[in-house]
């Protein structure tokens, strides 16, 4: 009995010394964020979809200008009176020293790279000499055109920026490139999938079609404008008469009406949705 | 412009005259943007509207860049605003009363969800102007009813209202009503009807009464009365005084006449009974039980049971001619019989096979074709009005449920189950169905509504107790 006892006491307290040992030194799971992978996703819509075109366009041309509210080109400013421009040194002095003493001292010293700071001093100290317009001969009587600060001002575009409304053919003169037939819905899954949700989410068309819903499927035109609003009233497509038909239809133009702002869909693909043949089609919704 | 003439009255002149109201000028609904860019004249609207249909004609031929196929909705109650029709002071408790008739209407058929007036933004001044539909579409109505009530020179009083479709912002309906001022009831229920055939594409059937039979009393000694009501529950008329036992009320589809059974001395009886002038009549004389009749479509006919026996068969009898012609000859019980809407077959119940069940067969009468065939018993088949569907009472398992199946027997579905269901009658429009239910107990029956589809199931307001409800057709 005492026997057992010990052996029982002994083979316990060896399990548990074991275990203090054994457990104790066992680290916790690492618990360090994965790593991120850095991952490019490449569409193969960039490469196997054919935008409308012709094939012998600039490939520059492949993505489309950004067509609407294009800024006006800056444009050389002439009504600035003190000609400024016209004298070349001022603009030599600013640039040309920057560079010129380059040449010079990079081959005295090529494994010596200059910071910025002697840069700089070396700046100052090419300026220092600088060609002088005195000692050029003068054309006018003019008093000196010295590069004067106060006038940088002048420089400055004081018009305020002209928007100019431009439509998609006149910016885009130049064809993109594609094939004369080329078809390709860049809208991609993602806008087209919100535009039916919320188009669902509105539409609420009469339970008297679940009779027979093959008869009451309305294709309804939208045109869209640039704001993502309709630009002009949704054509009905479909044409029918009785009373259930009208409520059906006028059950989906309520939705394509209450769904603006159309603002789920990019700019980018405003040539695929600005116009759109949306079929509102019940068959499915009751179960037919 | 279309003359009504309103059944039913019995005192004074309850004429309707219906007037179109011309629909306003077009808004321009469909570009929520605010801005008054597309604020342009009438006229330039018709240059557009040429240009606009010459190019959906060009238009159409070809298909857009993009197609898109919504497949899925979101079928729920339409938003609907209705702002007290206006009403010089002497009318203006006739106006409200109008509308909330309208409102009560719409909201019990389940399809509308009328919107609380307390969120209104914009005030009606004018029951003619063009409302204000961002103002509408902020508080997410979709439909809007105005309307005006005035009275006339001669004294009728003239209920006018448009209905607006605030999203797309057009006109969609607009009436004017000309009756005697105590029938503003009925107006109000007309107008309903027009609402919901505009916004569902389907008749409605606010403008219908119901004959049921009125019980009053303790259990043991229950008096039952004939009464008639509007749908709503208003208007509750007694046709009989209760000192008879009368049952299975049914109207006639076109002419202001019900016909029911009724335990007069002995044998019961099928009685034919003028609502306009209360006079009644018996139809036919039977050497037994003459039970469970029903009008042909046309009215011309009574189908009904005869007893011969331990058994019963159906006839049918002109009520012209009086001219009796038997449909069935067998040894079982044939009993309640309804014809389809288009009078060629008629739904009945008959234990031929055992136990009772629903057959169809030709007007003329033949060979029947038995429909029903799920467990318990089938009885009180009644054929929808649209002609799509029988509902029927079924007893099971102890129980009493109402359903209906296709007129072939198929898609059955069970609307509604419980202690005891019984007589389905359809709504002139066949979209809902009226029973009654008895919860068992010292309690008594009460009538109820439920939509073919099994939802929307409402209680409908009886003074008492009630049962046996069967629903009109339309008045106008």
């Amino acid at each position: 009995m005492r026997k057992d006892w010990t052996i029982s006491a002994a083979l316990h307290v060896a399990v548990i010394v074991f275990g203090l040992i054994t457990f104790a030194s066992t680290r916790p799971r690492a618990t360090d964020a994965p790593e991120f992978i850095p991952v490019n996703i490449v569409s193969n819509t960039e490469t196997s979809q054919i935008t409308p075109g012709v094939k012998n366009a600039h490939k520059a041309a492949e993505k489309p200008k950004p067509l609407a509210d294009a800024v006006g080109d800056p444009k050389p400013i002439k009504q600035l009176a003190p000609k400024v421009s016209d004298k070349p040194e001022i603009t030599t002095d600013a640039a040309a020293p920057e560079h010129k003493p380059e040449p010079k001292k990079k081959p005295k010293t090529p494994e010596f790279k200059p910071d910025q700071i002697a840069e700089e001093l070396k700046k100052d100290e090419a300026k220092k000499p600088p060609p002088k317009p005195e000692d050029r001969p003068r054309k006018d009587a003019r008093p000196s055109p010295k590069f004067d600060a106060s006038q940088v001002a002048a420089l400055l575009d004081k018009r305020d920026p002209q928007r100019q409304l431009a439509t998609a053919e006149t910016l885009t003169g130049q064809a993109s490139l594609g094939a004369p037939t080329g078809h390709a819905a860049t809208l991609s899954q993602s806008e087209l999938g919100a535009l039916r949700a919320k188009l669902i989410s509105l539409w609420n068309p009469p339970a008297a079609v679940s009779a027979h819903p093959d008869q009451y499927v309305v294709t309804v035109r939208v045109r869209l404008s640039r704001d993502h609003r309709l630009a002009g009233p949704p054509i009905v497509i479909t044409s029918g008469e009785g009373a259930l038909f009208e409520a059906t239809r006028d059950s989906a133009v309520r939705a394509v009406v209450q769904a603006q702002p159309y603002d789920m869909l990019s700019l980018s693909t405003y040539d695929q949705w600005k116009e759109m043949d949306i079929n509102f089609d019940p068959r499915e919704v009751f179960g037919g | 412009m279309a003359d009504r003439s309103a059944p039913g009255g019995d005192s004074g002149d309850r004429t309707i005259v219906r007037t179109a109201l011309g629909p306003h000028r077009p808004g321009q609904g469909w570009n929520a943007s605010p801005s008054a860019l597309w604020r342009i004249s009438r006229r330039d609207l018709l240059s557009l509207g040429g240009a606009a249909l010459a190019g959906a004609v060009a238009g159409s031929r070809r298909a857009a860049a993009v197609t898109i196929d919504i497949t899925q909705a979101n079928v729920q109650p339409l938003p609907i605003a209705l702002p007290d029709f206006l009403g010089a002071s002497t009318d203006g408790e006739t106006a409200r009363a109008v509308t909330q008739v309208i409102a009560a209407n719409l909201k019990r058929c389940g399809l509308f969800a009328p919107i609380d007036p307390s969120a209104y933004i914009e005030k009606i001044a004018s029951a003619d102007a063009v409302p204000r539909y961002p103002d509408w579409r902020a508080i997410n109505a979709q439909a809007l009813v105005v309307g005006r009530v005035s009275r006339q020179n001669d004294g009728r009083l003239a209920v006018e209202f448009r209905l607006w479709d605030v999203v797309s912002g057009k006109q969609l309906d607009g009436q004017q009503y000309l009756t005697a001022p105590d029938n503003w009831r009925r107006i109000a229920h007309i107008i309903s009807d027009n609402i919901y055939e505009k916004l569902t594409g389907e008749k409605g059937y606010f403008d219908s009464r119901v004959v049921f039979i009125d019980e009053t009393g303790p259990k043991e000694r229950r008096v039952k009365r004939l009464a008639i009501m509007d749908q709503d529950g208003a208007n509750v008329r007694y046709l009989t005084r209760g000192d008879e036992l009368v049952l299975t009320p049914r109207f006639s589809p076109s002419t202001q006449e019900i016909t029911y059974m009724a335990y007069g001395q002995g044998d019961p009886r099928v009685y034919l009974f003028n609502i306009e002038t209360s006079q009644r009549e018996i139809v036919g004389n039977f050497p037994h039980m003459s039970f469970s009749p029903r009008f042909s479509p046309d009215g011309q006919r009574i189908i009904m049971s005869l007893q011969e026996g331990a058994n019963s068969n159906l006839f049918v009898m002109d009520l012209r001619s009086k001219a009796m012609t038997r449909l069935t000859n067998t040894p079982a019980i044939d009993t309640a019989p309804c014809y389809s809407p288009d009078g060629t077959q008629i739904c009945f119940e008959s234990d031929r096979g055992g136990h009772p069940q629903i057959y169809v067969m030709s007007a003329a009468g033949g060979p029947a074709q038995r429909i029903s065939f799920g467990e318990g018993t089938y009885s009180t088949p009644v054929w929808s009005p649209r002609g799509d569907y029988i509902a029927f009472t079924r007893q099971f398992a102890g129980k009493f449920a109402i359903g209906v199946m296709k007129t072939d027997g198929t898609g059955e579905r069970i609307l509604t189950e419980g202690f005891h269901n019984e007589g389905p009658t359809f709504a002139p429009n066949g979209r809902v169905l009226m029973f009654f239910r008895d919860p068992g107990g010292s309690a008594g029956p009460s009538l109820f509504t439920i939509d073919v589809t099994g939802r929307n199931e409402q209680r409908e307001p009886t003074p008492s107790f009630a049962s046996d409800p069967a629903w009109s057709p339309l008045l106008s």
